[in-house]
C-alpha cells in the first residue's frame, strides 16, 4: 500500500466514523454493495444498523440489525426518522444503510435524515443531487465512486495513525483494531457524560487522566460524541491553559520524565504522561497532605516546599509553590534539572493556573 | 572502634548546617539521637518512622522499594534513608546543601548497618545466656499492681 | 518484642472501625491507669485531621519498669489511610480490637473483621500476638451484648470485655490482662 492510499483510507474511515452521509455508486447494485461490504468494517459496531432497500444476504446477518421492510418511500422515511429520534431518548446510535437506492429514494427519503446514512446506487450524483444532498468530496476507484455529502473531518490524525498502524495486518486484525479504537472513544464519551452529571464541570487534564487518553483522542471523543449523541460537551470541559500546555511540552525535553501533573488546590490543571506508567496523580496530593499533617505535629518547620521520594528505579518529586507540581521520573541526578525548570516557568504558571473549575 | 554515637556525632561536626541526626529502628524506636529537639526522642522516632512509612506506601504502589526521601520546608530540610533494619534521618537548616547531606547519609549507612547487625547478634546472645534478665528487678505482680492503684 | 540497648520494647495496637473509640480508650488509660512516672512523654502524640479524627495514628510510649517499654498505638479507622493501618500492624505484640457495639455498626465491624483476618493470615508473627476484643460503647442504647456480637462477628475465640471508653468501664481490667500476658511471655522467653 502507498502513502496516498493510507491518506484516502483515513478519510474514508473518518467519514464513516463521524457518521457522514455517503453514497457508493457503481455500474451495478451488486458491485456497489460489494464495495460497501469491503469497507463496512470501518463503521462502528456498537451502532444499530438500520437496513433498507434490497438488503443482500450478507448484510441480513449483521448482529442486531433492524430491517425496514416498508416499500413506500413515505413509510421508509418515517421509519428512519423514528429510529433517528429514538437516539435522543438514549437508544444506541444508528447507522442507516440503503441498498440499491434509486434517485427518488435519495432525493425524497434519505435527504430528510441529516446524518448517519450510507446508500449504494447505480445512479450518478447529477441524477439525485439536491440542495440538501450536495456532493462535497469524492473518491473514485476502478469499480466505483464514494460520494461524500459532508465535508471530510479536518482532524484525522487518529484515523491516519490507525490506518498506518494496520497497514500490514490481515482483514480480521484490521477489523479488530478499528472496532477497539471506536469502542474506546464511544465508552469514553459515556464515562464523561456520567462524570459530568455528578460534577458539572471538568478540567481537560482530569478527563485525560481519568480516561487515560491524550489530547487528540479527547478531541475525537468529543467530536464523535457530538455527532452520535448530539450533545456538545466542549463547553463543560475546561481547556488546559496554553501556558501550562507550553510548560508540559517543554518538560518533554527531560527524557527521563514519565509523567507530570499540576494542581491548583485540588484541581488537576495540567497533566502529561510522557512514557507509560501507572501512577494516579492523586498520589501527589496525598503526599502533600501527609507531609502537612506531620509538619503540624512537629514545630517550626515552615511551609512545605519540596518532597523527593527516591526508589531504586524511580524518583517522585513534588514541588509546592503553592501550585503543586508532581513528577515521576527515572532515578538519577535529574531532580535538580526538573526543579530548575519548574522555578524558571513558575511566574507565568501561577498566573495561568488561577481559574480552574471544581475538578 | 567507633560506635554508633561517634558516627552520628561525626556528621554533625562535619556539616555545620546539620541540626540533628536520628537513628531509629524500623518501628520508630530511637537508637541514637544527636542534636537538640523540642520533642522527646520517643515521639520523634514514632513520627519519623510513620512519616517514612507512609511515603513507602507510594513506592509500594509503584512496585518499588523506597530508598530515601527528602523533604524541604521553609525553615528546615530533612533527609531520610532506609537501612536494612532502621532509618537514618538527618535534619538540617534551610541553607544546607542537600547533595552534601545525601553524601554523608550514604557514607554513614554502610558503617551503621554493619554495626547494628553486630549489636543485634550480641544482644541475642545475651538473651540466650540469661545475662539479660527479664522481667528484671520488678516482678510481674509488682508492675501490674501499679495499674490497679493509679487514678480515679 | 524488640531489644534495643538494655531495653525490651512491646507494641500494643488499638484497631477498629472509624469512631469506634480507639483514641478515647487510649486517652482514658493514659489519664486514669498509667502512673505518672511511667509516662515517657507529657502527652499522647496524635496526628489528626483538622476535625479531630485520627489521621494516621495516636502514639504514646510508657516505661513500665527500668528495662521494659510498652509503646501504645491506635490505627486510624478511616479507609483513606488503609495503607498506613497495615503498616502499624507490623511487629504488634498485642492488639486491642475495638468493636463498636451499636447495632447499626454491625456491617462496618464485619468489614474490619475481614481486614483483620487478612493481616493475621499474612503473618505468622501476628497470629501469635495477644488479641483482646473491646466491645465498646455499652453505655449506649441499642447495642449488642458482647457474647452475641462476638458470635455475629466470629470473634468468639478471643477473650473480650464489654467496655465503655467514655466512662472507663472495664478498660483498666483489659489493659492489665494484656500487659500480664505480654510480661508472662517475656518471662518465658528469658527462661533457659
Ligand atoms: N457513648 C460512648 N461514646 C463513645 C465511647 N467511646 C468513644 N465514644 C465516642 O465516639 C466518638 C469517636 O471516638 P474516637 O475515640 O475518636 O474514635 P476512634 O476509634 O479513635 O476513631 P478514628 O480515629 O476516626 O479511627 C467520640 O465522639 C467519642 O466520644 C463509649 O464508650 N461510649
Ligand atoms: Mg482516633
Amino acid at each position: 500500500m502507498t502513502i496516498a492510499q493510507d491518506a484516502w483510507e483515513a478519510s474514508l474511515l473518518a467519514a464513516m466514523w463521524h457518521r457522514n452521509r455517503i453514497v457508493i455508486q457503481a455500474s451495478s447494485v451488486d458491485s456497489a454493495n460489494a464495495l460497501f461490504s469491503l469497507w463496512k468494517y470501518m463503521v462502528p459496531q456498537y451502532r444499530t444498523f438500520v437496513l433498507c432497500g434490497d438488503v443482500p444476504k450478507t448484510a441480513r446477518y449483521i448482529k442486531g440489525a433492524k430491517i425496514v421492510e416498508a416499500k413506500e418511500p413515505e413509510a421508509q422515511r418515517e421509519a428512519f426518522e423514528l429510529s433517528y429520534a429514538e437516539e435522543e431518548l438514549g437508544s444506541p446510535p444508528i447507522q442507516i444503510v440503503y441498498f440499491g437506492a434509486d434517485p427518488t429514494v435519495l432525493r425524497d427519503v434519505l435527504s430528510a435524515i441529516p446524518q448517519g446514512w450510507i446508500a449504494t446506487t447505480t445512479h450518478p450524483p447529477r441524477a439525485w443531487e439536491t440542495e440538501k444532498t450536495r456532493v462535497r468530496d469524492a473518491l473514485s476507484f476502478a469499480d466505483g465512486t464514494f460520494s461524500f455529502l459532508d465535508p471530510i473531518p479536518k482532524d484525522i490524525f487518529i484515523e491516519r495513525r490507525l490506518i498506518q498502524d494496520m497497514r500490514d495486518n490481515s482483514e480480521g486484525v484490521r477489523d479488530f483494531k478499528v472496532q477497539l479504537k471506536q469502542s474506546e472513544v464511544h465508552l469514553a464519551f459515556q464515562a464523561m457524560l456520567t462524570e459530568l452529571e455528578s460534577t458539572g464541570l471538568l478540567t481537560q487534564s482530569y478527563v485525560s487522566e481519568m480516561l487515560n487518553v491524550r489530547e487528540r483522542t479527547l478531541a475525537k471523543i468529543m467530536a464523535i460524541g457530538s455527532r452520535e449523541r448530539r450533545v456538545d460537551l466542549s463547553s463543560f470541559i475546561q481547556r488546559t491553559d496554553p501556558t501550562i500546555v507550553g510548560f508540559l511540552k517543554e518538560m518533554s525535553s527531560v527524557k527521563e520524565l514519565y509523567l507530570a501533573a499540576l494542581f491548583d488546590g485540588e484541581n488537576l490543571v495540567g497533566y502529561a504522561k510522557y512514557r507509560d506508567i501507572n501512577f494516579p496523580s492523586q498520589n501527589f496530593l496525598r503526599i502533600v497532605g501527609a507531609v502537612g499533617a506531620y509538619a503540624r505535629c512537629a514545630s517550626r518547620t515552615g511551609p512545605l516546599k519540596y518532597v523527593e521520594i527516591n526508589t531504586r528505579h524511580l524518583n517522585i518529586l513534588v514541588c509546592v509553590h503553592p501550585i503543586v507540581f508532581g513528577f515521576v521520573l527515572e532515578a538519577g541526578p535529574n531532580p535538580l534539572m526538573v526543579r530548575f525548570k519548574v522555578e524558571e516557568s513558575l511566574g507565568k504558571l501561577v498566573k495561568a493556573a488561577g481559574t480552574a473549575p471544581s475538578r | 572502634m567507633a560506635n554508633i554515637k561517634d558516627i552520628i556525632d561525626g556528621i554533625m561536626k562535619r556539616v555545620p548546617e546539620v541540626v540533628g541526626v536520628i537513628l531509629i529502628d524500623i518501628d520508630g524506636i530511637p537508637i541514637e539521637v544527636a542534636g537538640r529537639f523540642d520533642m522527646k526522642p520517643e515521639d520523634l522516632g514514632a513520627l519519623l518512622s510513620a512519616c517514612y512509612n507512609s511515603y513507602a506506601q507510594v513506592g509500594t504502589e509503584l512496585m518499588q522499594k523506597l530508598e530515601s526521601i527528602i523533604v524541604e520546608y521553609g525553615d528546615l530540610k530533612l533527609c531520610q534513608n532506609r537501612m536494612p533494619r532502621g532509618l537514618l534521618t538527618i535534619i538540617a537548616g534551610k541553607n544546607a546543601h542537600i547533595g552534601m547531606i545525601r553524601l554523608e547519609a550514604k557514607r554513614a549507612i554502610d558503617v551503621l548497618t554493619k554495626m547494628m547487625q553486630d549489636t543485634m547478634e550480641m544482644r541475642t546472645e545475651m538473651v540466650k545466656e540469661m545475662k539479660f534478665r527479664m522481667p528484671d528487678s520488678r516482678g510481674i505482680a509488682d508492675i501490674l499492681s501499679r495499674f490497679e492503684k493509679e487514678g480515679s | 518484642m524488640r531489644y534495643y540497648g538494655n531495653k525490651v520494647y512491646f507494641k500494643i495496637l488499638f484497631f477498629g472501625t472509624a469512631l469506634a473509640g480507639k483514641t478515647t480508650s487510649l486517652r482514658w488509660l493514659y489519664s486514669n491507669v498509667i502512673p505518672r512516672d511511667m509516662k515517657m512523654t507529657s502527652e499522647i502524640k496524635s496526628i489528626e485531621t483538622s476535625f479531630g479524627q485520627t489521621l494516621l495514628f495516636d502514639f504514646t510510649p510508657i516505661q513500665i519498669s527500668p528495662h521494659i517499654v510498652v509503646r501504645l498505638f491506635t490505627a486510624t479507622g478511616q479507609d483513606y489511610y488503609l495503607s498506613t493501618r497495615r503498616m502499624l500492624f507490623e511487629d504488634a505484640d498485642g492488639i486491642f480490637f475495638v468493636v463498636d457495639c451499636q447495632k447499626k455498626e454491625l456491617e462496618h465491624n464485619r468489614e474490619f473483621v475481614v481486614e483483620f483476618n487478612r493481616y493475621l493470615d499474612g503473618s505468622e508473627k501476628l497470629r501469635r500476638s495477644e488479641i483482646i476484643i473491646l466491645y465498646n460503647k455499652i453505655d449506649l442504647e441499642d447495642t449488642y451484648p458482647a457474647r452475641e456480637l462476638g458470635r455475629l462477628l466470629n470473634l468468639e475465640m478471643y477473650p473480650g470485655y464489654e467496655v465503655s471508653a467514655l466512662k472507663g468501664i472495664n478498660l483498666r481490667e483489659s489493659f492489665i490482662v494484656m500487659v500480664r500476658r505480654l510480661l508472662e511471655r517475656l518471662e518465658q522467653e528469658a527462661r533457659p
